[in-house]
């Protein structure tokens, strides 16, 4: 083989083994890429799955010690902590579930509206225990309320 | 006493507490219905009803002696 031809091919090779090291490193790095979602997801569900457990934890106590008897005011400030904290997970699940669209939602048949309903219900809870009026007030629209009928 | 209004307020409380998450969002409507019908009956307002009629809802529910909350899932 002249000179020439034998440099020619080694440039070639060059070029060849350049391209193929290119899309070996972009195989590698889509597979990361792939692992990295799956994580994401695979941990959007299980927080998912353990914060509707906790909630529904949470609403049997809520009903043992809030609404079955008079709350003291232990049962209050836990309550109001345990609210507060199932809130700032529920609303980061709702933003979470509107941007994943995560395959493993759809197979358990969940959608974003599911978790923003379960995070209202418990905005609802909040407004109910934990706000700003007198008794008085209350006792005012109670009064007010339950004896119009009758 | 309570009105029909309130009876409607609490059943539809109860409807989305103890509903399967896969009806939560139209139970959250139903139960949002009720709340605007009751604001426009009594003339207060959505959250002075909500907490006033709080533990009116627990009476409420041993007066009917209501089942306990099944589990329900998101």
């Amino acid at each position: 083989m002249p000179a020439y031809a034998v440099g020619v091919n080694a440039v070639q090779q060059t070029f060849s083994d350049e391209s193929i090291t290119q899309e070996e490193w972009a195989w590698v790095n889509d597979l990361i890429e792939e692992v990295r979602r799956e994580t994401e997801r695979d941990a959007f569900t299980r927080q998912l799955f353990q914060w509707d457990l906790a909630v529904k934890q949470f609403r049997k106590l809520e009903m043992k010690r809030m609404f079955q008897r008079q709350p003291t005011p232990t049962d209050l400030h836990y309550h109001g902590m345990c609210l507060h904290a199932l809130l700032a997970i529920g609303h980061a699940l709702v933003i979470d579930s509107r941007k994943s669209q995560a395959p493993e939602l759809k197979y358990f048949n969940i959608h974003h509206e599911h978790i923003e309903a379960y995070v209202e219900e418990l905005e609802m809870s909040l407004r109910e225990w934990h706000h700003g009026f007198t008794e008085e007030r209350l006792d005012e629209v109670r009064n007010k309320v339950l004896s119009s009928a009758a | 006493m309570r009105p029909d209004y309130i009876h409607r307020l609490h059943a539809a409380k109860y409807d989305l507490r103890f509903c399967l998450g896969a009806d939560k969002p139209e139970r959250l409507r139903l139960y949002r219905v009720a709340l605007e019908t009751a604001v426009h009956e009594s003339g207060f307002t959505g959250p002075e009803l909500e907490a006033a009629l709080r533990r009116d809802f627990g009476d409420w529910m041993k007066e009917h002696k209501l089942p306990k909350p099944p589990a329900a899932g998101a």
